[in-house]
């Protein structure tokens, strides 16, 4: 069979051909009809670059869906710290009030959105590996916690529940970190996995995502922060390390 | 997308530049994560082989946007362009801190296909979004002839379609492959 060289077909061998994706006795037909034919030689040069193209596209990979909220965070602390310092200004201040009072409507929709997100994982696919560290208070307070770790396709999930933890002031949150082996006072060797906040009630369940692996960083810390602050600055009030 | 389409999304680009820069942060930025957020992930995916670092690449990249907002002279460029300047610069940064090592034990660790350049690392990305813009009739011959390495022939068995149909699906799925591309300012195609 001859290929179809119809203008209105548009050549269709010429894009199997540039493909590879001909049958071999195919192939030998067109590169035969190919000599002599421009108007595939025209789609053949064409379609050659966009076959090469296809030999190497990003991945698939997509943003998890608390990043926009975690970047946002990021930039807000940015804007605190800058605020803070002398050349920071009080234009920059008051930018930054107007938006932490924002932020905490969008965090409260991030939260719920991330809720609902971790619901639907966890009713769709079961877990390759998980982990569960049972959270306590390490001045013996009456605060307690459970985080279970899953791994996913781009790292590891989070899901932490905890109660009876204090509500916070304005500007303060909770914050999630995994200690490896060496962290010791004066040596951090910490991975920041997350921030919350907590109701009236003092509970908390939060998802979080970390590329930190329980398996090497094996404690948990959960610690009472301020925005102001970069780094693991404030008292640890829960802590725990992987059971088993 | 017309010459004045994208001039347009770029003086739209431009503007929110300029309100984080009089600080209106909140609206800008969300918009500027929701256009770039994506596309820059995959960078990191892609330039730093974790998504991890990917993940803290996206982020410091527009902490960095923010700080250097007032800098941004659109008569230089666009805001994609600004945008993938500090993701280069971002990159380059967080690969050289001693943190950056993996966290996997090595048998754990994706390790990306290499990738030669920066502008190569951008190519792919436009290319993945061109490919997102095709029709799933479309994408699906072309994905079964690229990554499996089927012939037309076979897809027609695979997906019980008349070898015609397969043949026309591929030749058009190219051609607006090809378009998206040009579209995109894809180098070469």
């Amino acid at each position: 069979m001859a290929p179809d060289a119809t203008p209105e077909r548009g050549h269709p061998e010429a894009a199997g051909w540039a493909l590879g994706a001909l049958d071999p006795e195919e192939t030998k037909r067109f590169e035969q009809h190919l000599l002599s034919c421009s108007e595939c030689q025209t789609a053949v040069a064409e379609f050659e670059p966009v076959a090469r193209a296809l030999q190497h596209p990003a991945p698939e990979a997509e943003p998890p869906p608390d990043l926009q909220a975690r970047t946002l965070a990021t930039v807000q602390r940015a804007a605190a710290m800058a605020a803070k310092r002398p050349d920071g200004g009080l234009a920059r201040l008051a930018i930054w009030r107007r938006w932490n009072i924002r932020m905490l409507s969008l965090a409260t929709a991030a939260g719920a959105a991330i809720i609902a997100f971790v619901l639907l994982q966890a009713v769709q696919s079961a877990p390759a590996e998980a982990y569960t560290i049972p959270l306590h208070a390490p001045s013996g307070g009456a605060a307690s916690g459970q985080a279970i770790v899953r791994q996913t396709a781009n790292g590891w999930s989070i899901q932490l529940t905890a109660h009876r933890l204090a509500n916070l002031g304005p500007r303060q949150f909770y914050e999630c970190w995994y200690a490896g082996p060496g962290n010791s006072p004066g040596h951090p060797d910490l991975i920041t996995a997350g921030t919350f906040t907590v109701g009236r009630n003092g509970s908390a369940t939060v998802q979080m995502w970390t590329a930190a692996n329980p398996g090497t960083f094996r404690t948990m810390q959960i610690t009472a922060e301020h925005t102001a602050d970069a780094g693991q600055h404030g008292e640890v009030i829960l802590t725990g390390t992987v059971r088993g | 997308m017309s010459l004045t389409d994208a001039d347009q999304i770029a003086a739209q680009e431009a503007e929110l530049v300029a309100q984080i820069a009089a600080g209106d942060m909140e609206a800008p930025v969300t918009e500027l994560y929701h256009r770039y957020a994506r596309r820059l992930y995959r960078f990191g995916v892609q330039a730093l082989g974790d998504p991890g670092l990917a993940e803290e690449m996206v982020q410091e990249c527009f902490v960095k946007l923010w700080r250097t907002a007032g800098r941004f002279d659109a008569s230089r460029g666009s805001v994609g362009a600004y945008v993938f300047v500090i993701a280069r610069s971002v990159a380059a940064d967080i690969r050289k801190r001693p943190s950056s090592r993996p966290l996997l034990s090595v048998d754990e660790v994706h390790v990306p296909p290499k990738i030669d350049s920066v502008d190569q690392i951008l190519d792919a990305l436009i290319v993945r979004e061109a490919l997102e813009t095709l029709s799933s009739a479309h994408l699906q011959v072309l994905r079964l002839a690229q990554d499996e390495g089927l012939t037309q022939s076979q897809i027609a068995g695979r997906l019980g379609l008349p070898l015609g149909t397969v043949k026309t699906r591929m030749f058009h799925g190219m051609r607006a492959l090809r378009a998206a591309l040009v579209e995109r300012g894809f180098h070469g195609a």
